[in-house]
């Protein structure tokens, strides 16, 4: 089969799969969702009743019981139950004929009635009073309260009054005809049971008062303080209970919300259906007894109102009756939604099928071509033909890579082709190349072996000491250089035997300089030994004279330091001095108030013995020796007052002396301060004169230390001068044997018929003549040398040996000299 | 008085004084009409009192005036020190205070040795002065004490 065939059917049954697949999931996810949120609805909506109805029924309770122990009930029924007994024995009967019979208001309005008082009545009944009294206020609560009526009962079981006025007023609720219905059995319950306390229920049940409509009641004990005096009873109202249960909000077109009692009978109206279902239509399902409790139940239900329903079940407990909330809808309303999803899907599916086929067919078109034409282009390559054109390089897909490696294989047969002839070319130029060589080669050994022939015959000419030899004759041009550079060798070795011969003339006439210099050197550093000797001599002494004023320095710091110690001691002498006389001071001071003391009993003793004369004076002649002896106290007491004035004057000078003592003791002081201060200062000055000495010592020791240093030198030099002067008669002898050398060799240029003159003459000769201006070529006269002798001069030798060093390299022989002439320098 | 101060004095032949300063000067009175000598203490000032008339001390429970015996003899004033002295004397039956620099001595001269005051003075002045009595050197101006009080009476009338 084709792929063209393939690829469009494997894409329309891999979509059919996916698409089926997914459908039938989600219509399965989405029914049992749909189905889940019903159920859900139908339990809030059931939750939601019941809640309203124990509400409502729990209000209910409350106010009947409020009402009961309203004192106005409690009066209306002790006066209803006074004017009872007035009636007579058939007051049943009386009051049904008043206010049933007689009633002028139709049956369901006869509470409008307010008394069956006629105005012109001549006979006057204390019923139609009182129940003119209450009549409106009882209407108007029952009507307020939605209560479908109000009955007064009294303990002996009489309706004694009631708002509606139907069968049931004035009749005896133990009687035959009323003691099963509701409203007997709450009365029964309430005085038979004696229940005071809370509200009695009766369930829904035909009450045959109302043409056996059903009916609930509801009743309370009216307590006095001496217990219960009657009962309270209103019927449920069944309205309001039909108006919660009615709501159908949510529930859609077929669904609704009932009330069933234990048995299962509607006992609230069905809002579908027109007529009254109340007591009539029975729910029969196993669902009614499970949901008896407050759990919610949910469940299909069948039959009801000919329907096949949903339907969520609750229990409603309300003081003994069992009553159920039931919610319910239809199934097919439920299920509508389901089908509309599913004919969608399937619409959907389809249109998705289709297009899925059409793109699938022109897909698979679009990669079949190409490769057709790939397959044709690859055969005609083969049989050999490198013309083809290739289509669709430039895709990016698995083709176009195809297309691109038959590319390569195309390119790669043209290349082939083109290299094999451009190797043929190559061969045959090679081979001309080679013979071109061998030709060359022959040539070039000739020039050699002529080259080296008269390289050979220079170097013997030379090896003679002919020094006159040049080769001419260009070599080949790759040996040309080797004969460029004998030439400039023999050249260069020639300059430099002639710069050798001159420079020893010049040798020979600064020797006898050099030995005049070092005579006059000789000389000089012997004068200048003794000099040396005396300056140490008189620097010793010196040394010792500075040594010693140091000494005495030192000495001298001492001793001042030992006068500033006893300066110090003197101050704290003198300090104690002064508060010893502070201490005198207090003491005159303390004996100052003793004597004033005594004084004081001295002036006091005189006093006395005035008084003593006086009384004495006054006794007469009785009194006489008293008087004598008064006399004498007085003495005694002027004699102390004397003393006293003495001591005291005394003791105030020597307060005086001691402050006149204190001020000189302080001067004293003062200036004993002074002197350590000046102490102070005289330490301050010696210690700088004993640094100075120090200093002195010091700088002497340096001193001496150069001057031996000096004197060292001195000996060295003079050692030096007697090696000089050997040196120079080695230096004359030297550049004899210099000369004689250099002879032997045959130099261009004027210079050799000179040299053998120069070394004729012989080395003791050339010492004494050294002053002879021929022999001189630098330097201007002999007497400016020796007056300048302690200076160097670049000695004509030294160039000399530095141009042969430059030569032939530095001779071991030149380094003694050159290291002399450097000492030289130094000096 | 006079004549009888001098009748007394001859009676008796000796007679026995107390002398004290004012001043470089010396007075004495006779040690009869003296009771007391205290030493000098602070006096409560009357009001409206004579320039002489210190004030009054409490002497054990009784009252007495005290008299600064320099101004009223017309001496400058004493400053009172705890050297000085109040002599108690007793004239005409009252205890008056003198306030004195200070009390010399007690002595006894001799009547014959009483000399009277020279007659250079106002009788009024010359009155308080009784005699002179030269003891030693000095000279003692002997003071008749009722003269002085009466005569302070008629300075004050």
């Amino acid at each position: 089969m084709l792929i063209s065939r393939k690829l469009p059917l494997a894409a329309a049954l891999l979509t059919i799969v996916s698409i089926g697949v997914s459908s039938v999931v989600s219509l399965q996810i989405g029914s049992s969702a749909v189905n889940e949120k019903i159920v859900e609805k139908l339990e809030a909506v059931v939750d939601g009743r019941r809640n309203q109805l124990e509400t409502f029924l729990a209000n209910l309770q409350q106010d009947l019981a409020a009402t009961s122990q309203n004192n106005l009930m409690r009066i209306a029924l002790e006066g209803f139950k006074y004017d009872w007994g007035f009636l007579g024995a058939d007051a049943t009967n009386e009051l049904k004929r008043r206010y049933i019979t007689e009633n002028p208001f139709p049956e369901g309005e006869r509470q409008k009635y307010d008394t069956a008082q006629k105005p012109d009545d001549a006979k006057i009944s204390s019923y139609d009073q009182t129940h003119e009294r209450y009549n409106a206020q009882l209407r108007e609560m029952a009507e307020s309260r939605g209560w479908e009526d109000f009955f007064l009962v009294d303990m002996n079981g009489n309706v004694i009054y009631s708002v509606n006025k139907y069968d049931d007023y004035a009749s005896n609720l133990r009687s035959d005809a009323l003691k099963n219905t509701g409203i007997g059995r709450v009365y029964e319950g309430i005085v038979g049971a004696n229940i005071i306390d809370k509200t009695v229920f009766a369930d829904y049940a035909a009450y045959p008062p109302i043409g056996n409509q059903p009916a609930a009641f509801m009743g309370h004990a009216l307590n006095s303080q001496m217990g219960p005096v009657g009962v309270i009873i209103i019927r449920v109202p069944t309205g309001k209970i039909a108006e919660i249960m009615s709501n159908t909000s949510g529930l859609g077109e077929t669904g609704e919300t009932v009330l069933l009692n234990s048995e299962g009978y509607l006992i609230s109206d069905s809002v579908r259906s027109p007529e009254n279902d109340m007591l009539s239509v029975k729910v029969d399902s196993d669902l009614l007894q499970d949901a008896k409790g407050s759990a919610v139940i949910t469940g299909t239900l069948d039959g009801y109102r000919n329907m096949q329903a949903d339907v969520a079940m609750t229990g409603v407990k309300f003081d003994g009756a069992e009553w159920s909330v039931a919610a319910l809808i239809d199934k097919s309303e439920a299920g509508a939604s389901m089908v509309m999803m599913r004919n969608a899907i399937l619409g959907i599916s389809l249109l998705l099928l289709l297009g899925a086929i059409a793109v699938s067919t022109w897909f698979s078109r679009s990669m079949t071509k190409p490769i057709e034409a790939l397959v044709e282009n690859m055969r005609r390559l083969a049989e050999g033909d490198t013309t083809i054109e290739l289509a669709g390089e430039n895709r990016k897909d698995e083709i176009g890579e195809m297309v691109r490696s038959v590319a390569v294989f195309r390119n790669a047969a043209i290349e082939k082709v083109e290299l094999e002839r451009e190797a043929d070319e190559t061969r045959s130029q090679t081979e001309k190349r080679r013979h071109d060589r061998e030709v060359a080669k022959a040539e070039e050994a000739a020039q050699m072996q002529q080259a080296v022939d008269e390289l050979a015959d220079g170097l013997r000419k030379l090896s003679d000491g002919d020094l006159t030899i040049r080769l001419d004759r260009p070599f080949m041009e790759s040996l040309d250089r080797l004969r460029l550079d004998f030439n400039a060798s023999v050249e260069k070795l020639n300059a430099t035997l002639s710069d050798v011969s001159e420079n020893i003339l010049g040798i020979n006439g600064d020797t006898g300089e050099l030995r005049a210099a070092a005579d006059d050197l000789s000389r000089r550093t012997e004068q200048q030994a003794a000099s040396l000797e005396e300056t140490s001599a008189a620097l010793d002494e010196i040394t010792a004279t500075v040594k010693n004023s140091s000494q005495r320095a030192d000495e001298a710091t001492i001793k001042v330091a030992e006068a500033k110690q006893s300066t110090e001691t003197s101050s704290k002498v003198v300090a104690e001095a002064i508060s010893a006389m502070g201490r005198i001071e207090d003491a005159s001071g303390e004996i100052s108030k003793i004597i004033n003391v005594i004084d004081e009993i001295a002036f006091q003793t005189n006093l006395l013995a005035l008084n003593a004369g006086v009384e004495a004076a006054r006794a007469g002649e009785a009194g006489k020796g008293f008087a004598v002896v008064a006399q004498e106290v007085r003495e005694l007491a002027q004699r102390s007052a004397t003393a006293a004035k003495d001591i005291k004057d005394l003791i105030n000078k020597s307060g005086d002396e001691v402050k006149s003592g204190v001020t000189l003791v302080r001067e004293t002081g003062d200036a004993l301060g002074l002197i350590a201060e000046h102490v102070s200062a005289i330490n301050d000055q010696i210690n700088s004169i004993a640094t100075a000495a120090r200093e002195q010592a010091g700088g002497l020791t340096e001193i001496n230390s150069a001057v031996n240093q000096m004197d060292q030198v001195t000996q060295q030099n003079a050692a030096m001068v007697e090696e000089t002067t050997a040196v120079t008669h080695r230096l004359t002898s030297g550049a004899a044997s210099l000369e004689n050398l250099v002879s032997q060799f045959r130099l261009t240029g004027s210079h050799p018929a000179s040299v053998p003159v120069r070394t004729a003459m012989p080395a003791p000769a050339r010492q004494t003549a050294a002053p002879v201006p021929a022999a001189r070529p630098k330097g201007p006269a002999g007497v400016s040398a020796s007056t300048s002798g302690s200076r160097p001069v670049q000695s004509p030798a030294r160039n000399m040996l530095k141009t042969v060093a430059n030569a032939f390299g530095a001779g071991k022989s030149n380094n003694s000299t050159a290291a002399s002439q450097d000492d030289w320098e130094e000096f | 008085m006079q004549e009888s101060a001098n009748n007394n004095v001859a009676n008796n032949g000796y007679l026995e004084i107390i002398s004290f300063h004012l001043g470089k000067q010396v007075f004495c009175v006779n040690i009869m009409s003296v009771r007391e000598i205290r030493g000098w203490a602070p006096s409560t000032t009357l009001p409206h009192s004579p320039p002489h008339v210190l004030g009054v001390i409490n002497l054990r429970g009784s009252v007495i005036p005290v008299i600064d015996m320099a101004i009223r003899l017309g001496l400058p004033a004493i400053k009172p020190t705890e050297r000085s002295a109040i002599i108690v004397t007793n004239i005409a039956g009252k205890l008056v205070g003198l306030l004195v620099e200070n009390v010399s001595d007690m002595i006894t001269v001799n009547n014959a040795d009483l000399q009277p005051a020279p007659d250079v003075l106002p009788a009024a002045e010359r009155a308080l002065t009784k005699a002179i009595i030269p003891v030693d050197e000095q000279m003692i101006c002997y003071l008749d004490l009722d003269a002085l009080f009466s005569t302070d009476e008629d300075m004050a009338a």
